[in-house]
């Protein structure tokens, strides 16, 4: 008690300026976060919601339900959508990734109108996401989207028209979309990377003999590390977390995209708020901010290095 | 590689660079290019956009010529041998016409400009009563007109009043309108509105006493007919639609007691004041569906997909009878009938080159010939023969885009609602969190003390919390909370303004701690040598020279604000509904109305566009310095 007193009249200034901060983030963050872990052993569905924290306890039985009841839809739900997440985060990301890395380096030469290009490169990045849904919704339908009319009507590589929104193919339609909107941002910090890698590098690596891959591969691309590091770890909330995209895209906002199409976020979303289930949801938010923080733990492992300095 | 080739291949990576640009861009340009076309035509998967719908739907004779309407509001004055004199473009839709001969003045009804006032002579618009001056009559009784789905109007004059009335669900019956003082009124009591839509008007019946007792007029509406007094409080009368030998879709008054109506290829006289069916006319198998009448005395015109036929009118007394047109059947002797074939131009409208000879309106002449009206604005005079001696067009209308959209999601969504919701809660949230974040990221760049990396690192992991981890409790937090104190949370501005702070504010921190340790320490130094205080020092030297970083971060979180949808899909209601909550809903309730939701798009797309491009460099570079020095 006497530390703190210490401490607080030896740096007032700081704890003054974080006070307001640190009160708003206990009463809307860690509140929260503690009670959602707290909920995540009650019985709290519909009719025992406005219990509130004196819901009946039910111990690990949302947990079981989750994990080994093999009879429980939720359970089956559940493991469609951590499946759809785990390839949709990686495609996202990697496509994003590798996307972003070629538009940068074309950006990257000089040319007329050059800041203009990247510019219009930046529109999609801009548009927000429930936008994005909503219009790729609209571009997937079968009979009415471009996405068809391109494809079947003017290049003639279908001959009949395929449904996306439908079956296995609702994976690829809402990893595209999310690649789309999400490769400027890559760009973006990759272009900035490049420029400020130092020019006579490369000219070092040309009187070597090293061709326009060996110095990709052997300058640029490692020590481009530290932004790509970071565009990892970014993609990996960002589309682990994503939701706007996939409510919007289906069922005119009702935003139930059939089992090859579920995310995390959308089951986790419909268990609580539709069959308002708030248990199963919290105990299945636990689990999942448990896994994330496994990964950006095992992220923050690997690129260490990069992230503090040499 | 010589220069040359260097060259060369530099010239394809810019063309390929360009190429990929507009790639890109097509979805967006695919978005805003859809909220101005016609449903319709995106529906059947049309890509360019065709001309606006243009039958002829009007033809009258004045001493000028002759005048025709188009149902896109073109007006057209030709001359008796068809030559085109004159021509009004009113850029209307579901357009409807009254000539008030007398006055010599032209009424036009339609769902986008409302009631319009047109001199003849002139050929020039005079007057406009909106829209919105019709719905002000209604009050909350009928505010949405969703104008790209009225079907058609009608439109008629009996003694000082005009009578309109629009073709869509929901529309209140009938109104009339008074010229002298320019009000709209209520018809009120209109037995119909329940039914279904009102489709056309009639008024059988002379002018002698437009105030009598039994001054009405008749109203066709898909789910019958119905007699409406003209008289406040008086009764509607159902006539007997039931009776009748089909559901009628086209009614006309033929003299003051009887009634021409249509229903595919059959037609009926019908007797309003004895209440029955005179008699009822099959077309020949094959003509089509009746598309257009007329009668001229003695005589009653049908015109159909073919062509026009014109028939002696034997029904002036009750003779139940069926009566097929150069057949004959039952007691009405079988008549001659004259079939006027006419001939129109070949015009490239909405639909491609038209060959059809499809009639929408017909005026008979009183020679004896005819006057037809087709689609594409096409005219065709025929002689007494039902010979063709002339042909002609109105010029084309115009190319079907249109801002509808945008007045419809205005007037019948709540859209402006929805926009200043997003706005209130989006700027609440960026001034919370530039406040905060900057005093936060001043003392962790600055400042040594015990919980620094406490603090700094439990604000990074709040970032990798799933967003429905705090939205459950927050939800059940709000709900007790208002049931405890009193105090509404939920569904308030302040409630979610609160939550999407706390979730910004720490990323924010992260992001303003950098530029505050890139400013020179000099700076507070220098201020405090002169004998200010440590706040002193921030508001006065500290705040200015950051004001870039610190308003490029209030950017940043503006536009993640405005994107948000699932803590204000359950944190909101409908006083609060911000825009992709409101879209959501408004998708769900009008499934493939792709125009409405693109221009919705559109609009929710463009402030998010101005503020990032007024405000590109500092976001650009405050985003990119962070990542690339860490």
């Amino acid at each position: 008690m006497k530390k703190l007193a210490l401490a607080w009249t030896r740096h007032k200034v700081p704890y003054i300026f974080l006070l307001p901060t640190v009160i708003g983030l206990l009463l809307l963050q860690a509140a929260p976060i503690l009670q959602g872990l707290y909920l995540g052993f009650l019985r709290s569905r519909k009719d025992k919601l406005l219990d509130y924290l004196s819901a009946p306890w039910a111990g690990l039985e949302n947990y079981r339900e989750i994990l080994f009841n093999p009879a429980s839809p939720i359970r089956s739900g559940l493991w469609d959508a951590v499946r759809n997440t785990v390839l949709y985060t990686i495609a996202v990301t990697l496509g994003t990734l590798v996307v972003g890395m070629a538009m940068a380096l074309l950006v990257n030469r000089e040319f007329r109108f050059r800041s203009a290009a990247r510019t219009l490169m930046l529109f999609p990045w801009i548009v927000p996401t429930y936008v994005v849904g909503l219009l790729w919704g609209f571009l997937w339908q079968r009979e009415v989207g471009l996405v068809n009319i391109i494809l079947v009507d003017w290049l003639h590589l279908f001959t009949v028209k395929p449904t996306w929104l439908i079956g296995p193919n609702t994976l690829w339609a809402i990893i595209l979309p999310t690649v789309w909107r999400q490769w400027p941002f890559s760009m973006l910090m990759l272009l900035a990377g490049l420029q400020s890698i130092p020019k006579d590098v490369y000219e070092a690596a040309e009187i070597d003999g090293a061709g326009h891959w060996q110095s990709f591969r052997r300058i640029t691309w490692p020590l481009l590390k530290p932004v790509w590091a970071i565009l990892l770890l970014h993609g990996l909330i960002f589309n682990v977390y994503s939701f706007n995209i996939v409510i919007m895209m289906f069922g005119n906002g009702a935003g139930y995209p059939g089992k090859h199409g579920d995310l995390l976020m959308t089951d986790l979303f419909r268990n609580s708020f539709q069959m308002w289930d708030f248990g199963t949801g919290a105990a299945m938010s636990s689990l999942l901010m448990l896994a994330m923080m496994t990964l950006v733990f095992l992220w923050y492992r690997a690129f260490r290095d990069q992230l503090t300095g040499k | 590689m010589t220069p040359s080739r260097r060259r060369i291949s530099g010239h394809l990576l810019t063309g390929l660079t360009w190429f990929l640009v507009v790639v890109h861009l097509v979805p967006i340009a695919w978005m805003v290019y859809c909220g101005v076309k016609d449903n319709q035509e995106i529906l059947s998967g049309k890509v360019l956009p065709g001309r606006r719908q243009n039958d002829v739907v009007f033809l009258r004779e004045t001493p000028a010529g002759f005048l025709a309407g188009t149902a896109d509001g073109g007006v057209t004055l030709f001359g008796n041998d068809l030559r085109r004199e004159r021509h009004l473009e009113l850029g209307t839709f579901a357009t409807s016409f009254w000539l008030d001969a007398q006055a010599g003045t032209l009424w036009v009804l339609s769902s986008n400009r409302g009631l319009q006032l047109v001199d003849v002579g002139k050929l020039a618009l005079k007057h406009t009563y909106g829209v919105d001056a019709i719905a002000e009559a209604y009050g909350k009784e009928w505010a949405t007109l969703w104008v790209n789905e009225v079907a058609g109007s009608g439109l008629g004059r009996w003694g000082d009043s005009l009578y309109l009335s629009y073709q869509i669900k929901g529309y209140p019956g009938v109104t009339a309108f008074s010229p002298a003082t320019g009000k709209f009124r209520p018809m009120g009591g209109f037995s119909s509105r329940q039914a279904g839509m009102v489709r056309q008007l009639a008024r059988p019946g002379s002018d002698s006493n437009p105030n009598g007792s039994d001054a009405a007029i008749t109203v066709l509406t898909n789910q019958g007919i119905f007699r409406h007094s003209l008289q406040p409080g008086m009764p509607d009368k159902a006539l007997r639609a039931g009776k009748l030998p089909a559901v009628p879709e086209r009614i006309c008054a033929l003299d003051e007691r009887r009634l021409l109506m249509s229903a595919d290829s059959r037609a009926f006289i019908y007797d309003v004041v004895a209440d029955t069916v005179l008699a009822w006319l099959d077309r020949k198998p094959g003509s089509g569906i009746i598309t257009a009448f007329a009668s001229s005395p003695g005589r009653l015109w049908l015109g159909d997909s073919r062509g026009a036929t014109a028939m002696p009118d034997l029904f002036p007394a009750p003779v139940a009878a069926r009566f097929v047109p150069g057949g004959g059947e039952g007691n009405i002797p079988a008549a001659p009938t004259l079939e006027f074939s006419p001939r129109f131009p070949r015009v490239a409208g909405r639909d491609g080159d038209i060959t059809s000879h499809r009639i929408t309106a017909i005026l008979p002449l009183p020679n004896g010939g005819a006057l037809l009206g087709g689609p594409n604005g096409t005219l065709s005079l025929l002689d007494a023969d039902g010979k063709p001696v002339a042909e002609a067009a109105a010029p084309l209308s115009s190319v079907y885009l249109h801002w509808r959209n945008y007045v419809d999601l205005w007037r019948n969504i709540d859209f402006g609602l929805y926009l200043k919701n997003s706005f209130i809660v989006c700027i609440g949230v960026m001034l919370v969190a530039m406040v905060l974040a900057s005093m936060g990221g001043y003392a962790l760049a600055r400042f040594n003390f015990p919980g620094k990396n406490l603090f700094g690192y439990s604000v990074l992991a709040t970032q990798m919390v799933p967003g429905i981890m705090l939205l459950l409790p927050l939800y059940l937090m709000f709900i007790n909370f208002s049931r405890a104190t009193g105090l509404v949370v939920k569904g308030s501005y302040s409630g979610l303004i609160l939550t999407y702070a706390a979730y910004f504010v720490p990323f924010s921190i992260w992001i303003l701690r950098g530029f505050f340790a890139s400013l020179p320490k000099e700076l507070e130094e220098a201020a405090l040598v002169d004998g200010c205080g440590p706040l002193q020092a921030f508001f006065r030297i500290i705040i200015p020279s950051a004001l870039p970083g610190i308003i490029a971060t209030g950017v940043y979180v503006f536009l993640s604000a405005w994107d948000e949808l699932m803590f204000a899909w359950v944190l909101t209601d409908e006083k609060t509904y911000t825009i992709p909550v409101g879209i959501r809903l408004f998708v769900g309730n009008f499934q493939n109305r792709y125009d409405l939701m693109m221009a919705a798009a559109t609009v929710s797309t463009i402030p998010v566009m101005i503020l990032f491009f007024l405000m590109q460099r500092h976001i650009v570079s405050g985003l990119t310095a962070g990542a690339v020095k860490e």
